[in-house]
This record gives C-alpha cells, sequence and structure tokens, in this order.
C-alpha cells in the first residue's frame, strides 16, 4: 500500500512538472491597451514613415562585419539607403557603396562595384502595408524587459512579439519627450540574432514632395527586372486552397519571373501577422529548384528565416520562405499537397 | 514553603557576579552574617572564578574523533526509509523533467547550405522588404553583392 502511495506521489510531481514546461496558452482577441502602450505602438508605426535622416549601425548576426549606413527618408514612401561596406571603401568610397532605393511602386538596389543594378516592383502596395500595420497594431502583444541610458537619452526598451508569431523585436524607445526608435533588435525565435539596428545623428526633415531624383544606369551597366503580370482564374483557385497557419493573412498576390531564373512566371504570394512576413511561391512544374514529387518536403533557415518545399504529384510546387515557424510552414505545404 | 537557605544558595552566584538588585543583595549578606553553612558554600563558590582561569579546555583525542564520526555514520545508516524514497522520488523526477525539456527544446531546421533555396530568400526579400534598415540590407547583400564577412 505504502508502495502504490509513493508511486502515486511521484506521477503527481512528475504531472505537475511537465505541466510546468508547456508553453502558456495564446490569448485569443486583441490585447487590451493601455494608453502608454498605444503611445509605443503609435512611435513603432511611425518610425517606418516619419521623413527624417539617419546614420545606422547594422549588424546582422553571425560573422558577419557591422555595416554603416546612411539613412534618409525625406518623404514616407520614399527611402535612399548608402551603405558603407568596408569593400566599397577599399575599392573607392562613395561611388561604389551599394545602394538601395524605395519609391511606392519599385525597389531599385544599385551594385556599383559590380556594374550592376536589379529593379523589381515593390509589393505590397500602398494598400497593403497599412494592412500590415493595422494587423501589427491588432495583434502584437508588448511588455517591458529593460531600461536603458545612452547617447545621452533614457529609453524603454519594450519587446513586441505575435502569438504564434516567428520573430521578437525589441524597440529602444525614448522616454522622454516625443517617443522615438533609437535601436531595433530582431530575434527569430529560436534567440538568434536576425538583425541589430542603432540609430544615431536622427535628423527629422521637413517632407517634400519631389523627394529624390533615381540615377540612371550607365549604359554598360547589367540590368535586372523582375516581371509583374495580373493572376489568372487558375492563379485565384490556387491561392484559395492555401491556408495559412493562424493569425497570418494575405496582403498581397501576383503572378512574377519564377526565382529558378527560367523564363516562367509563378504565383507569389504575401502573407503577413503584422510583424513576422512570409512569401509563398507556387512554381510551375517547369521549376528545376523544387524537389521531386516523391520525395518529402525539404525544411531549412537560416537568419533570414525559414524555408520549406515540396512538389505536388501534379507537378506545381509550393515554397514557404520567411518569418514562419517551420512545424507551421509544414503544416501548411502538407495541407496543400495533401502529403504528410 | 522554601527554606530560606535554599533560596538563598541559589543566589550565591549572581550575588558574587554582582548582578543582584541592591535590596536583594543586602538580604543575601543579612543572612550569610547569620547562617554559617551559607557563608561556608559562599566561600566555596566564590574559588570558582578564581579556578576557571587556571583552566584550560581539554584537546579531543583522535581516538574521540573517530569515535564521533563512526557514530554519524552510524545515524546516516539509520535514516527511515521514507526519506530515502522520498529523495529518490524527487531526484527522479527533477531528472524526468530535465530530460523532457532537453528533449522537446526547440531546434532550427538545418542550415541552407545543401539546399539550392537560396533564389527564393533574393525573392522573398525583393518581393516583402519592411522599410526597417535590416531588411532592406539583407534584401540588398542577398543580390550578390560582395560582403565583408563570410556569409
Amino acid at each position: 500500500m505504502m508502495a502504490h502511495g509513493r508511486w502515486w506521489l511521484m506521477a503527481f510531481w512528475l504531472s505537475v512538472g511537465l505541466w510546468g514546461c508547456q508553453p502558456a496558452p495564446q490569448q485569443a482577441g486583441a490585447p487590451a491597451r493601455s494608453p502608454q502602450e498605444q503611445r509605443w505602438i503609435q512611435a513603432i508605426l511611425d518610425d517606418a514613415r516619419r521623413p527624417c535622416t539617419m546614420q545606422i549601425l547594422l549588424s546582422t548576426g553571425g560573422d558577419e562585419m557591422p555595416k554603416v549606413i546612411e539613412y534618409e527618408r525625406p518623404h514616407p514612401d520614399f527611402v535612399r539607403m548608402t551603405e558603407r561596406s568596408a569593400t566599397g571603401c577599399m575599392i573607392g568610397g562613395k561611388a561604389f557603396y551599394p545602394t538601395t532605393f524605395l519609391t511606392p511602386e519599385k525597389v531599385i538596389h544599385w551594385y556599383p562595384s559590380q556594374s550592376r543594378c536589379r529593379i523589381v516592383p515593390r509589393a505590397p502596395d500602398k494598400a497593403g502595408r497599412e494592412r500590415i500595420a493595422q494587423l501589427f497594431a491588432q495583434q502584437a502583444r508588448l511588455r517591458v524587459v529593460g531600461r536603458e541610458q545612452s547617447q545621452g537619452q533614457d529609453w524603454v526598451i519594450v519587446e513586441a512579439s505575435v502569438p504564434g508569431g516567428f520573430t521578437t523585436r525589441r524597440y529602444w524607445i525614448r522616454a522622454q519627450g516625443e517617443p522615438q526608435i533609437g535601436r531595433i533588435m530582431v530575434r527569430d525565435m529560436w534567440g538568434r540574432v536576425m538583425g541589430d539596428e542603432t540609430r544615431t545623428q536622427i535628423q527629422p526633415v521637413a517632407p517634400t514632395a519631389q523627394p529624390f531624383a533615381l540615377p540612371e544606369p550607365p549604359r554598360d551597366w547589367q540590368i535586372e527586372r523582375v516581371v509583374n503580370a495580373p493572376l489568372t482564374k487558375e492563379d485565384k483557385a490556387r491561392l484559395k486552397a492555401f491556408k495559412p497557419p493562424q493569425g497570418y493573412q494575405l496582403i498581397s498576390a501576383t503572378r512574377r519571373t519564377c526565382p529558378c531564373d527560367s523564363k516562367q512566371l509563378s504565383l507569389v504570394a504575401l502573407y503577413s501577422n503584422g510583424m513576422d512576413e512570409f512569401s509563398v511561391f507556387f512554381a510551375a512544374p517547369g521549376c528545376g529548384l523544387l524537389p521531386a514529387s516523391g520525395n518529402s518536403p525539404i525544411a531549412g533557415s537560416d537568419k533570414r528565416g525559414v524555408v520549406v518545399a515540396a512538389r505536388r504529384a501534379d507537378g506545381w510546387g509550393i515554397v514557404i520562405v520567411g518569418e514562419v515557424q517551420p512545424e507551421l510552414a509544414r503544416e501548411a505545404v502538407s495541407r496543400w499537397t495533401g502529403k504528410p | 514553603m522554601k527554606h530560606p537557605c535554599e533560596t538563598i544558595q541559589k543566589q550565591l552566584a549572581d550575588y558574587l557576579e554582582q548582578n543582584l538588585e541592591p535590596t536583594a543583595a543586602q538580604a543575601v549578606e543579612a543572612h550569610l552574617e547569620a547562617c554559617e553553612a551559607c557563608r561556608a558554600e559562599c566561600h566555596r563558590l566564590a574559588r570558582v572564578p578564581e579556578l576557571l582561569q587556571h583552566w584550560a579546555p581539554p584537546v579531543p583525542t583522535e581516538a574521540i574523533w573517530q569515535g564521533v564520526q563512526v557514530r554519524l555514520h552510524q545515524k546516516r545508516l539509520f535514516m527511515p526509509r521514507k526519506v530515502y524514497a522520498l529523495i529518490g522520488s524527487a531526484a527522479a523526477v527533477l531528472a524526468l523533467v530535465a530530460f523532457w525539456q532537453w528533449w522537446s527544446r526547440p531546434t532550427p531546421p538545418p542550415a541552407l547550405t545543401q539546399m539550392d533555396m537560396e533564389p527564393f530568400y533574393r525573392a522573398h526579400l525583393d518581393w516583402a522588404p519592411h522599410t526597417e534598415a535590416v531588411n532592406l540590407h539583407l534584401s540588398l547583400s542577398s543580390g550578390g553583392e560582395v560582403n565583408d564577412g563570410a556569409r
């Protein structure tokens, strides 16, 4: 009798211990926000829109050297970001710094050291970007994780995450005066640093209607253009059959040049939970990058996120890539392919 | 009712160390003048502090220490079995919880070195850059620009 009692005691403590190991249940619905939290949410959203110039010290984790970036946003929809890399410095200075131009319609990557530029239609459109901001305001959970004094100012460190999401982002928000973001650190679900940007010399600027003239690439440069095309009826049906993980919503979809470099177009859709974004590529049977249909899905990850890919028996393939938990991505792929 | 000598002799130590209240001390002195037995006891006690000044505590021998250790060991051997069972159960539970936590820890999928999915990453970053510098930079770097560090 005593021996039985002992085993019951062990079983009880074991269940208590294991129960404690389970993750906390996710809360449903939008969180109630205090006025302070609302201010922080607004500060984070404004951070991507406020016209300003600043210098950014950027570290992307791993063994890559930090970069200094000159960042100019003369208008909410326009950005010019010049990367002062050691390579550019050594080759010949400013004329060789890689630069990104962001306009409401396109992203232009400028690689002077390679005499090359890449022009990509920007997506999502303005409405899509507003939808992402709306989702962030609805779904992000905030908590204060610390306070700090640096650059002669007091900062409150606020961590944002979305239940079921992939990243947590820490924002250093100025404690006095108008809230302003001084640093952003992004970590993935395993705690690895994906990016850490520290801003200095932040100067607000008056928005201008003519932000900047886009440069004309020299004639001898190689120009790569990504092509966009409207969705077909079949694309819409294919998209409808895809069920994203909970919390994510469809933001934008288009047909564009397939990443496999063949001449075919593939259907690509962008999903977001307000903070994490992933793309789904539905590739036609001609895409040579995808695994054979008999093989099980392949999965991988690096500091940019997760990738899961599989091919159906009819030859169509699916690739999920970006900020999404790998298990949720696998489930979504399995649902679409009908294979476990 | 206690005998007065019994009461007085209990107070003698405090009297000699001058710890008594003045009235109590006067009462003791009055009794000592009248009582020979208590006076003799008082003289015996008065020698104790003097003797203690010349006393050194004995150092325990090796044999005494060994005896103490043997007795301690015996005491440990005779701990109740219930205590052993409880300690054992707690250790087992802790070990299982630690194993469970180790076994169920989230681990990232393998790195992409063996997979040719790089073009999809690049296309995703092209397609969905935030305005945050981190993502714009990753998008720029994915385009094949020479990096300063290993990638």
